[in-house]
């Protein structure tokens, strides 16, 4: 099928220029080179702007809630592992509301891929600090600077147990995709972090600011927390890739004879 | 021929009083009688009090205690003032001399109530003034004993002090040696020990003057804890999923489905949201899924419980309630979720909410609950309690039944996942089989969000009719009548009150019925099932009454606070007391 044939008929209500649109290219371009059927892709989206992104891309879809789109894909995985699932949230809903479960996500290594539309902002709630913004920074529609530190996805992700960490740039799609490609076709948690700008409500980390900051690793680095870590420039691309036993594999299944069971908690006289 | 006791064994936690308990148990029955179980502990891991209290000859406990055995001195302050007159009371020597302010993990409370009643005295001093069938065992001596004969040291013998006190009280209340050795066996892998210290137990008290217990019917009986019929049900009941977090009393359930799983998936979640959401995950994916849980759990699930009814995903929630608010006291009983259960999830959460009353219901109701969940696509709470989760109690092997997987058929050229019908029941196909959007928003029948006022108010529809098929479908099964028809006084009630009330009435000078609330949500109308004055029983601060305002006049409200089960003597003194003209009765025995 070709990318344009992964578009459904729903009206795409994101801000003239904002970042989800390049991401919306690029993985509609991703699962079409993988020529995965619509049927057997499913999208979980928490909820925020991002997450609407399970109405512009045809496929077996699930919109959850707030924080949740992890366990809801986690369950959906394990209980039919052919299917390819896709978490696309936001910072906030996955390192916020919902971090407990990004966490253990990474501690199972379900065949799970999230994506992070990293803006640094609650856009859709108008604005507010997400748990990526620096602190002391001020934007727009914040009461004040930041008080909180800002989390890095990357070294998190890195300390849960991903096997498969990287960085991307929403409006670089050709580079975005190749990097989901990746992701997709990795057996195991993955994680891309993917920088956009909230053209409404960041007018700090704007397209400008992030083109700046930006450049790309060559292939894996041996050093890659380092890498992880820098912060006047930002690398993208694959930090760190591994390979271990997935969830599915965890999970030790048998034959039960409930009839020998019943027959241990029988008393004879 | 029937016999009818009353019995408790008590102990520390960790001294093996589970153990005894189960023991208790399956000799009654090895023996032929009906016989139940109920486990009060603690929420410890060691050295605070804990006790089985067993019936024989009904469902349901009653007090005074026909007998006692104390395995330390706690258990004798903790339990003397239920035993009846003539009792039998088997206690370690050492326990006499012993005061209650010298019992370091006995509450003050008690403390305080004891010496406020007796003074500062000892236990012997107490006990002399009672007229009971006491019978003291020097317990160091038999472990002594106990020691030589097995030829290891005291350390490693001194666990089997349950087995001891327990085998001679069993052999005092009139249990013979052959029945005792056999429940000894099947609960020990290696049951060596235990054997030797029922001999030399036995040894001590023989020739003392004992009961008689003669053979009730013999025949197999299969014995399990609420927590193991519920998980063994929905092994038959072919669950495909299963997700927890730990949380007393569930946990006993998860872990023994766990352990006997096949090729159903479990899986112990980060926390109880993640626990639910996993599960919605797999039922989304067409697997068969529950959850199983506690009131602090559900307050955690709410908005997931939400996100089924919207998106219109079977679960089922298996709802063990204990004493709340908050942790409350995690390890007592209690139905104080009710409302909770009824109203979890925000905005017109449209549920089913079934209260078993005993083992065997909660078996049939485990299937109820799946296929209610399926059926009409969401949530469904399996209302329980600890009480049920942690007793014992023999149920007959045919109430398991399996229930067939959940089939799809094959998807028509544009599926529509919401698809506007007349009862409201969309074709349901899990993801994988078609393209659809389930989603959390409101939708079109495909599944695309939309604010339009008038599909919104056509989906509202869609999930009332739905909401209304159900009620109809549960209409006929949602209670249960027993006694007269023409009585002079109805008693509600719903959940693990069920046996207690059954024998009360039964055994009733006044012409009393009892209806169990079996489906509380969509709730039954019982109007026409009134007659008499109206007697409410229930186990929190009167929310089955609350909801019966809306349909009957309540004369009196019967509550017990204490978290503790309801007793049959309990029920006797409600329907007194509301027959004379009382509105309001606290229930509160129990230790």
């Amino acid at each position: 099928m070709k990318a344009h044939e992964y578009r459904t008929d729903a009206w795409i209500q994101w801000c003239p220029g904002c970042g989800n649109y390049g991401i919306l290219t690029a993985l509609r371009e991703a699962v079409s080179e993988l020529e995965i059927d619509p049927k057997k892709l499913v999208i979980v989206g928490g909820i925020g702007c991002s997450s609407r992104i399970v109405y512009y891309i045809r496929g077996s879809n699930v919109h959850t809630i707030h924080g949740r789109a992890i366990p809801v894909a986690s369950g959906i995985k394990l209980a039919n592992p052919e299917l390819t699932v896709i978490v696309s949230a936001g910072d906030g809903d996955i390192l916020g509301i919902g971090a407990a479960h990004f966490v253990a996500l990474g501690r199972r290594n379900i065949d799970l891929k999230v994506l992070i539309h990293d803006n640094w902002v609650y856009g859709l709630t108008k604005g507010q600090a997400a748990p990526t913004l620096p602190s002391g920074v001020k934007l727009r529609a914040m009461n004040y600077p930041n008080p909180h530190e800002a989390l890095n996805p990357l070294l998190l992700a890195f300390s849960c147990g991903y096997t498969f960490i990287a960085r991307a740039y929403a409006y670089h799609v050709k580079r975005l995709k190749e990097i989901l490609l990746e992701a997709i076709r990795h057996r195991g948690s993955a994680l891309v972090d993917i920088l956009q700008p909230c053209v409404t409500y960041n007018n700090m980390m704007t397209k400008e600011w992030i083109e700046r900051r930006i450049y790309y690793l060559e292939g894996i680095p041996g050093d890659f927390l380092n890498k992880m870590t820098e912060r006047e420039r930002i690398p993208l691309g694959i930090f760190y890739r591994t390979e271990k036993n997935t969830f599915e594999k965890r999970i030790e299944k048998f034959e039960v004879d409930l009839e020998s069971l019943i027959r241990k908690k029988t008393v004879t006289p | 021929m029937r016999v009818d006791l009353s019995i408790a064994i008590g102990g520390f936690q960790g001294g093996g009083i589970e153990s005894a308990g189960q023991i208790a148990v399956r000799a009654f029955a090895i023996k032929g009688h009906e016989v139940f179980g109920s486990r009060e502990y603690h929420s410890n891991i060691v050295g605070a009090h804990s006790y089985y209290h067993i019936r024989v000859g009904g469902k349901a406990l009653r007090m005074p205690l026909d007998a006692l055995i104390a395995l330390d001195a706690e258990s004798v302050f903790t339990h003397f003032r239920n035993l009846r007159k003539k009792a039998v009371l088997v206690c370690d020597k050492g326990s006499l001399e012993k005061k209650a302010s010298e019992i370091p993990s006995m509450s003050r409370e008690l403390k305080s109530r004891i010496e406020a009643a007796y003074g500062s005295v000892t236990l012997g001093q107490i006990l002399e003034k009672l007229e009971l069938n006491l019978v003291t065992l020097p317990m160091a001596e038999l472990i002594g004993k106990l020691s030589e004969t097995v030829k290891k040291p005291m350390s490693s013998v001194s666990r089997a002090l349950n087995v001891m006190g327990l085998s001679a009280g069993l052999y005092l209340l009139g249990l013979d040696e052959s029945t005792i050795r056999k429940a000894v066996e099947k609960q020990f892998q290696s049951p060596e020990i235990n054997l030797a210290a029922v001999e030399i137990a036995l040894e001590e008290v023989a020739g003392m003057e004992r009961g008689e217990i003669p053979d009730g019917i013999r025949r197999e009986k299969l014995i399990l804890t609420g927590c193991e019929a519920v998980a063994l049900s929905k092994l038959f009941s072919r669950i495909e999923f299963m997700s927890f977090y730990p949380i007393t009393p569930a946990t006993d359930e998860a872990l023994f489905l766990e352990e006997n799983r096949g090729k159903t998936i479990t899986v112990q979640a980060e926390d109880e949201i993640s626990a639910i959401g996993m599960a919605l995950g797999a039922s989304i994916a067409g697997l068969r899924a529950a959850v199983t849980t506690s009131g602090p759990g559900v307050s955690l699930m709410n908005e997931m419980i939400s996100l089924a009814v919207q998106a219109e995903i079977p679960i089922v929630i298996t709802l063990w309630m204990r004493a709340s608010p908050s942790t409350g006291i995690a390890t007592r009983t209690g139905q104080q979720d009710l409302l909770h259960a009824i109203f979890s999830g925000h905005g017109d959460p449209f549920k089913a909410v079934i209260a078993s009353g005993d083992h065997e219901e909660a078996i049939e109701d485990v299937r109820l609950s799946f296929k209610l969940a399926e059926d009409f696509q969401m949530p469904v709470v399996h209302l329980l309690d600890k009480y049920i989760a942690s007793s014992l109690a023999a149920v007959e092997r045919e109430k398991f039944a399996p229930l067939p997987k959940r089939e799809f058929s094959a998807p028509s050229e544009n599926y529509l996942r919401y698809m506007i019908t007349e009862d409201g029941i969309s074709p349901f196909l899990p993801v994988g089989m078609a393209t659809m959007i389930v989603s959390s928003l409101e939708h079109n029948e495909y599944g695309f969000a939309s604010e339009d006022p008038v599909l919104r108010e056509e989906m509202m529809l869609k999930r009332i009719r739905k909401f209304r098929k159900l009620a109809e479908n549960v209409a006929e099964k949602s209670y249960s009548v027993y006694g007269e028809r023409n009585a002079e006084m109805t008693i509600i009630s719903f959940g693990s009150t069920k046996n207690a009330i059954l024998e009360a009435i039964e055994q009733s000078e006044f012409h009393t019925k009892f209806l169990q609330l079996r489906i509380l949500w969509p709730f039954p109308d019982i109007s026409d099932e009134i007659s008499g004055k109206v007697l409410c029983i229930e186990s929190n601060s009167g929310q089955l009454s609350f909801l019966l305002n809306c349909c009957c006049k309540i004369d009196c409200v019967a509550r017990k606070l204490n978290a503790r089960p309801i007793y049959v003597n309990e029920v006797h003194r409600a329907i007194e007391e509301a027959l004379s003209g009382r509105r309001e009765v606290i229930l509160g025995e129990g230790a």
